[in-house]
């Protein structure tokens, strides 16, 4: 996150023979759904189509919103959530879950959709083998948002989360409801305390779980293996405010599975660490390497309740890390199969981990040849790694916000070619790495020093980070 | 025959009982269940236990027993003080605290007596309670002497269903237009809401089955176009046994509560607001 | 509303018994199985003020109900905490509920079970671990 003021956007790295190259489809920042090929050519603007995320389908279409509830009666609320053809017509949407009259506003049916949603054939919303999801029927879960009161959590007016499920046809046919359950998510009584007080409010009420991500376990050895708190049909998702991941039982509505909100009462846990304020848990689905791991962007950042600490003086976002993690981990033995943190990126840590740092939004995405897709969103910028974290395509968003000066991206998916049939085929134009040690600007001098001279007695330098923090092997003993 | 009444320390309501049969000159014997009446009380339990309502919160006092008759809650207990018999049907043991008394019925009893039981209502309202009332919409005479003496603090109607089959839910002929009168008084209660229970019905056939989503649709629609107002407070549950009149009703296989979101979808079209009430 | 209920630390669970995590006890006596419920239990209920117990020769499993315990605060289910048959019950406590609440392991039994097998007892918690999962 650390970078320049002035730097390239738009593909910065590619190698196609590394890469799983497709379509990329991400929100560009107040100008619509914005699908990019592997060298950053933007093939298609949807124009002002929201995407809180925007995914695509096979067939050419798209999932977005048409609007968003303005933002002094709302909090993130989408109005809408529509599937529009490669043309630009809405060919599907849903808005029926709550009617809203705000003030100087048309009344209206919104469905106050955030953050995520699931249309049915695939758990997750991004491509899997063999799991396309369905366009032209089938049912959609929902991530939405409802005002609610619950002493139990605090006095004030909570912005709660929802999950709905509605058929083709937008009948509601299965709902859950997030403070229903707050007994069940572990909170200690200093958790509670500050929660109480200040549900992480905002200015129309307490986003106080803010659940950021939602999809479907789907098929899974764990599950064929007898363990039936990972039944397909159960839903993960995860609270950034409460650095919850949880996974709920999708008859009974009750928790069957979950870290957080604490990381350090037993031995696996702490070994898994903090995860903190993270983004877009999920499962990864057969078919795909790793396949029943939880793949998730662990930001970092500030999130969760608990006790005071010289960090956090009510309690309040206590857990503090200013660095991210990408972490795929077994839920059984919650072992870290793979990851992507700044150590794996080639930045000394932790002197230079908050180059790898996004402290919200963000996601990833695991790739049929094991690469994964990372969006680090607050810099706007995407990434793919390899299996063995090497960097083979990079991208930063060119999209700053008119009225937000941020490029970043929510959450971007990369989809196979076929899925968009409209367009041929792109041609891949390797980009290779530019070595910064000699790039440029014009006008600037060109690498190297003038003079030289040689200095008599003088030692040569230690290779070591003796530095005046510890670092590196030092840091991690 | 001796009058015992059952109380708890600290009950305000067992109180209210109390002072009414000191009014009324009946003689009685108090047994507190948390005091020196805890044997009494054991025994009276042993004897008459299926007799005896258990809320959420356990045993609802007080219990007024006069050898026969037992009755329990303070609003059964005061209409049998008064009236004995006449107001059976307007009162039953509720299930609120403190200050809040519900288990009023409004189209439950026998409109003939209802002076009878707006003095009850009266009597309770003059001791500080707070009532809570229902109807489905039969009685709205009643209905409306209540909230012209604002003896109501909450109302709840039960709009039993489409008028095509209300008289058959309720179990008798009704009045349309006695619906709908009570439709547009309950919306001028200081607190109120509406609410349909999902219960089976039977079929011109002969056949049973559950209300339908467009039936409780045209249930919205019906209160909409009685009150014009399309965004009432409107809850839709599943049905209790206790609610269906006839035992051959209580065969349909139970409703689950996922199957009431089409219910709530539906209606939403005409209401708004609807929603599906807690359990 | 506030109940005069003990802490767990005031509460007594006697070594030489066995417990069911559903709050019955259990005590082998001459190869049958003396029961009742637990300190906890009866301070939980309050005054107990009918309890409803099985016939003599009637037979369930372990962990199924046997009975009930009425106070005017709640109802508890009584569970086998080893299944097998009733050879005796405590008629005492029909008409004397409150002796439950008096004296839990002494005067206060419930049942006695001829079981069907004796190793279920083992399967039960300590003193220590039932007053740990309190």
């Amino acid at each position: 996150m650390t970078y320049p003021s002035v730097y390239p956007t738009g593909v910065t790295v590619y190698n196609p023979e590394k890469c799983w190259s497709g379509y990329t489809i991400y929100q560009a920042r107040e100008k619509g759904a914005l699908l990019i090929d592997m060298n950053g050519a933007e093939v298609q603007l949807w124009k002002g189509l929201h995407g809180f995320p925007n995914k695509m389908l096979p067939g050419g279409y798209v999932l977005g919103h048409s609007g968003e509830r303005n933002n002094a009666f709302g909090m993130q609320d989408q109005t809408d959530l529509i599937q529009v053809d490669f043309d630009g017509n809405i060919v599907w949407k849903f808005n029926q879950l709550e009617y809203i009259e705000d003030p100087g506003e048309e009344p209206q049916w919104m469905a106050r959709q955030h953050h995520d949603y699931q249309r049915a054939g695939n758990p997750v919303g991004y491509y899997v083998p063999g799991m396309d999801p369905q366009v032209d029927k089938g049912n959609t879960l929902i991530l939405c948002h409802k005002n609610v009161k619950n002493p139990k959590i605090s006095d004030k007016v909570l912005i709660d989360d929802v999950i709905i499920e509605t058929t083709w046809n937008g009948d509601i046919v299965w709902e859950w409801t997030c403070s229903d359950h707050f007994d069940e998510y572990g909170f200690d009584e200093a958790a509670k305390n500050i929660m109480s007080r200040d549900p992480n409010m905002r200015p129309t009420g307490g986003d106080w779980m803010h659940i950021n991500s939602m999809s479907v376990l789907g098929p899974n050895k764990w599950y064929d293996a007898g363990d039936e708190r990972f039944h397909p049909d159960n839903i993960i998702w995860d609270g950034r405010e409460t650095n919850i991941i949880a996974i709920i039982d999708k008859k009974t509505g009750k928790i069957a599975w979950k870290v957080g909100p604490y990381y350090d009462s037993s031995p696996e846990l702490k070994a898994l660490g903090w995860i903190i304020g993270q983004h877009h848990a999920h499962m990864i689905p057969r078919g795909l390497p790793g396949e029943g791991n939880i793949l998730v962007f662990d930001n970092g950042g500030w999130a969760g309740y608990g006790a005071p600490n010289p960090g956090s003086p009510t309690g309040a976002k206590n857990a503090l890390r200013d660095y991210s993690r990408v972490l795929e981990f077994d839920p059984t033995t919650l072992k870290i199969v793979w990851q992507y943190t700044p150590n794996e990126a080639g930045y000394l840590h932790p002197v230079d981990s908050n180059r790898f740092y996004s402290p919200f939004i963000s996601g990833a995405q695991r790739l049929p040849n094991g690469n994964t897709l990372i969006t680090e969103g607050s810099g706007g910028r995407v990434i793919e790694v390899t299996a063995k974290h090497e960097l083979v395509w990079e991208y930063i968003s060119p999209y700053w916000g008119e009225k937000l000066n941020l490029n970043m991206v929510y959450r971007a998916y990369r989809l196979p070619y076929e899925w968009v049939p409209q367009l041929p085929t792109p041609t891949e134009v390797p980009v290779k790495r530019v070595n910064v040690k000699t790039f440029r600007m014009p006008g600037a001098a060109p690498a190297g020093h003038l003079r030289e001279t040689t200095v008599a007695g003088v030692r040569g330098y230690q290779g070591d980070t003796a530095l005046c923090v510890a670092a590196g092997e030092e840091a991690s003993e | 025959m001796s009058n015992t009444i059952y109380s708890a320390t600290g009950c305000t309501r067992c109180k209210i009982a109390k002072r009414c049969m000191s009014e009324l000159g009946i003689a009685y014997e108090e047994q507190d269940m948390k005091a020196e009446g805890k044997e009494a009380f054991q025994k009276f339990y042993a004897a008459n236990r299926k007799a005896i309502y258990r809320g959420a919160d356990g045993v609802e006092f007080p219990i007024f027993s006069d050898g026969i008759v037992i009755r329990q809650g303070i609003g059964p207990v005061l209409a049998h003080l008064n009236y004995q018999e006449k107001l059976n049907g307007f009162f039953s043991v509720g299930s609120l605290h403190k200050e809040w008394v519900d288990g009023i019925h409004i189209s439950g009893g026998n409109p003939e007596y209802a002076e009878e039981f707006l003095n009850v209502l009266r009597y309770l309202k003059t001791n500080n309670m707070k009532l809570q009332m229902d109807t489905d919409g039969r009685n709205p005479a009643i209905l409306e002497k209540i909230l012209l003496e604002k003896l109501a603090d909450v109302v709840i109607m039960n709009i039993k269903g489409p008028g095509a089959l209300y008289g058959q839910i309720v179990g008798e002929a009704v009045d349309a237009a006695d619906i709908e009168k009570s439709m547009a008084l309950v919306i001028t209660a200081p607190a109120y809401r509406f609410r349909t229970s999902i219960v089976p019905v039977f079929r011109e056939d002969g056949s049973i089955s559950y209300l339908q989503p467009e039936e409780v649709a045209a249930t919205a629609k019906w209160l909409d176009q009685v009150t014009g107002n399309k965004k009432l407070p409107y809850f839709i549950a599943l049905a209790k046994p206790a609610e269906l009149q006839d035992e051959r009703l209580k065969l349909a296989e139970a409703m689950t509560a996922d199957m009431l979101f089409r219910y709530r979808t539906a209606a939403r079209n005409h209401q708004v607001l609807v929603d599906i009430e807690k359990a | 509303m506030a109940e005069d209920k003990k802490n767990v630390g005031d509460l007594n669970f006697p070594a030489e018994l066995r417990y069911h995590k559903e709050h019955t006890w259990a005590k082998l006596e001459d190869g049958q199985i003396k029961v009742g419920i637990s300190d906890f239990a009866q301070d939980q209920l309050g005054d107990i003020i009918y309890i409803e117990l099985p016939q003599v020769g009637d037979a369930f499993l372990q962990g199924k109900e046997f009975g009930s315990a009425e106070s005017a605060k709640s109802v508890s289910a009584l569970f086998m905490p080893v299944g097998g048959k009733i050879v005796a019950v405590n008629s005492e406590i029909e008409d004397s509920p409150e002796l439950v609440n008096q004296d839990p392991y002494g005067a206060g039994w419930m049942i006695v079970i001829q079981p069907d097998d004796v190793k279920e007892l083992d399967g039960l918690l300590t003193n220590e671990q039932y007053s740990g999962q309190l």
